[in-house]
């Protein structure tokens, strides 16, 4: 049993209330609680939620559903960040914002269930060894991304603010890979029959995650003073990891199976990944990345792809891990997850327009050229992050109902 | 597996020693190549006890959550890359002290809040941001 997924549909619940509870601290001149423990604490859910559903997901994959002391491992790992930050504890970083002593029981359940994966991927091998190569690879660098986030903690990586931020940011760029890596491994293996893809395809795979995902994350800050090598393997990496996505993406719609549950939400996943490929690679340019850096339109590629993409992968395994027959989806499935497609991509596209409004205002005037134009088109937001957030919690309560999903299923056996 | 050879399979077959031995080594070097080469802003102003203060109280202040450097963090307030030379040390620490409309006040004491200004001041030597004007041939750096 994947004891791990309610942990992270728990996560879920409160990432959603909290940002909503954010949003309405934005707009108030002084917010009742610290808008910066309820920024941190949001983050830090929205972590546990990816991160619990990811390695839930591949644990059963494998065939080694997580244990229950791991599941109160994590439990601990995420309440300990959670107390000391609503006690005003804080990093002052990106992502991992707690103060960094409390990571240590996070990271060991994350490291634990990393090995447990690793300890069973050569039963899944057998039977899908394209999956288990791509989980493999987001079981060895989740771990490791996660540490590395926390290298500045050297005085002479800290102190030097470029290449901090190098070190940051690869942290980071792994861990989203890593994670990435492991949900569409798991969901590959559901929907691609053993052997279908071609050996020079698997080699393409690997080749792709080892480049694509590791050496990409200097775009994320083009306009640092990281050094300038890291910039051009930065650029060359993304041109590559778009061209072997087309591939990736050809040979995953001809596996796709028939008509079921199943099959829609990869459908939105799909969508979603097409989306956050397609403006990864465009804000990967240059010209275009001047324009939208430290905008909230980078805000709406990582929603994309949190929300379309994770969030749904996450929902989508859980049902396929189910042992409950695949239902059919009915006319009324179908209308609600278009639903949520139109819900997310307004949503989005709020963001990207706040982002485009104040990549175009800041160069003459700064904060205050922008600020008042931005908040205007921001003030659309929660009308679409309210209907998301009914939506996301349909769709998991769709998933949780008894027969349809979290049950344990091991690889096929062969 | 009535259907493929063995010599094919074992050699698709992943083994996790590999991947970690071959992927984790691999990781482990880029890591320490982007930790150990100098980056542009290595050497300027050398980071000073003042400045390694001004870190501190940078962080544990979190003002990252409203605040973004070269771009990168809360979106609620000003980037405050090169804010020391738009405000002045002492603009920085009365607008630190006073706080704003939706910027709480801090009252970190004079040494702190002259380290963080300290700190903010290093940052501000190391580059640009955002660049003056649009669709630059470069990444967007000007230093
Ligand atoms: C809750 C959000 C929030 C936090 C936390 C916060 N700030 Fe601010 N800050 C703002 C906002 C919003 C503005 C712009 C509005 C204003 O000036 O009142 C601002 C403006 C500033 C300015 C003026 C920038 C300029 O160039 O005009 C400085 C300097 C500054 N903050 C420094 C800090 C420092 C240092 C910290 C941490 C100790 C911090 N702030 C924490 C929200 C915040």
């Amino acid at each position: 049993m994947n004891r791990l997924f309610p942990v992270a549909v728990g996560c879920l619940a409160a990432t959603m209330l909290i940002g909503l509870i954010t949003a309405l601290a934005t707009v108030l001149e002084a917010p009742p609680v610290d808008f910066r423990i309820l920024n941190s604490s949001h983050t830090l859910l929205a972590l546990g939620f990816v991160i619990a559903g990811a390695l839930g997901a591949a644990q059963v994959a494998v065939g080694r559903p997580p244990p229950r002391l791991q599941v109160v491992l994590f439990l601990i790992g995420i309440a300990a960040p959670l107390l000391a930050t609503a006690a005003g504890g804080f990093s002052g970083r990106e992502y991992l914002s707690w103060p960094p002593l409390v990571s240590a029981p996070l990271f060991a359940a994350i490291a634990w269930a990393s090995v447990n994966v690793l300890i069973g991927l050569a039963r899944l091998g057998r039977a899908h060894p394209e999956s288990a190569w791509v989980v493999g690879i987001g079981a060895v660098v989740l771990p490791l991304g996660f540490a590395e986030a926390h290298l500045y903690l050297v005085p002479a990586i800290g102190l030097d603010i470029g290449k901090d931020m190098a070190v940051q940011w690869q942290g980071i760029d792994t861990m989203i890979g890593g994670w990435n890596a492991m949900l569409y491994g798991v969901a590959a293996m559901l929907i691609a029959p053993a052997g279908k893809l071609s050996r020079a395809f698997r080699n393409l795979l690997f080749l792709v995650a080892a480049t694509g995902l590791l050496l990409t994350f200097s775009h994320h800050h083009y306009p640092s003073p990281q050094a300038t090598w890291l910039k051009h393997v930065a650029f060359l990496t993304s041109l590559l990891a778009a061209v072997a996505f087309l591939h990736h993406f050809r040979a995953w719609r001809r596996a796709a199976p028939a008509d079921t549950r199943l099959t829609v939400l990869l459908g939105i996943a799909e969508r979603w990944t097409i989306f956050a490929v397609g403006t990864g690679f465009l804000m990967a340019l240059p010209p275009l990345n001047v324009l939208v850096h430290g905008t909230y339109a980078v805000v709406g590629h990582a929603m994309g792809s949190m929300i379309g993409v994770n969030a749904i992968l996450i929902f989508a395994i859980a049902r396929g891990q189910g042992d409950a027959p695949e239902a059919a989806a009915d006319a009324a499935f179908r209308r609600w997850s278009r639903l949520f497609d139109w819900s997310l991509a307004g949503f989005v596209a709020v963001l990207v327009a706040a982002g485009l409004v104040e990549g175009v205002l800041r160069t003459d005037g700064g904060y205050w050229a922008y600020i008042g134009a931005v908040r205007s088109v921001m003030s659309l937001l929660p009308v679409f992050g309210l209907a998301l957030a009914g939506l996301v919690g349909w769709i998991a309560i769709d998933c949780l109902r008894p027969g349809s999903g979290a049950r344990a299923a091991g690889p096929a056996r062969p | 597996m009535p259907s493929r050879d063995a010599a094919h399979d074992h050699a698709a077959t992943p083994s996790a020693w590999r991947i970690v031995v071959w992927l984790g080594c691999g990781y482990v070097a880029m890591t320490l190549l982007v930790a150990l080469l100098p980056s542009r802003s290595t050497g300027i102003g050398p980071a000073s006890p003042a400045v390694a203060a001004g870190a501190k109280v940078w962080r544990s202040e979190n003002c990252l959550a409203c605040h973004a450097i070269y771009g990168l963090g809360g979106h609620l307030g000003p980037d405050l890359t090169n804010t020391v030379s738009r405000l002045g040390a002492d603009g920085v620490a009365a607008k630190v002290a006073a706080g704003g409309a939706r910027m709480p006040p801090f009252a970190l004491g004079q040494e702190a809040a002259a380290n963080l200004v300290a700190w903010l001041a290093y940052i501000d030597a190391t580059g640009v941001y955002p660049l003056p004007r649009h669709f630059s041939p470069g990444y967007g750096d000007t230093r």
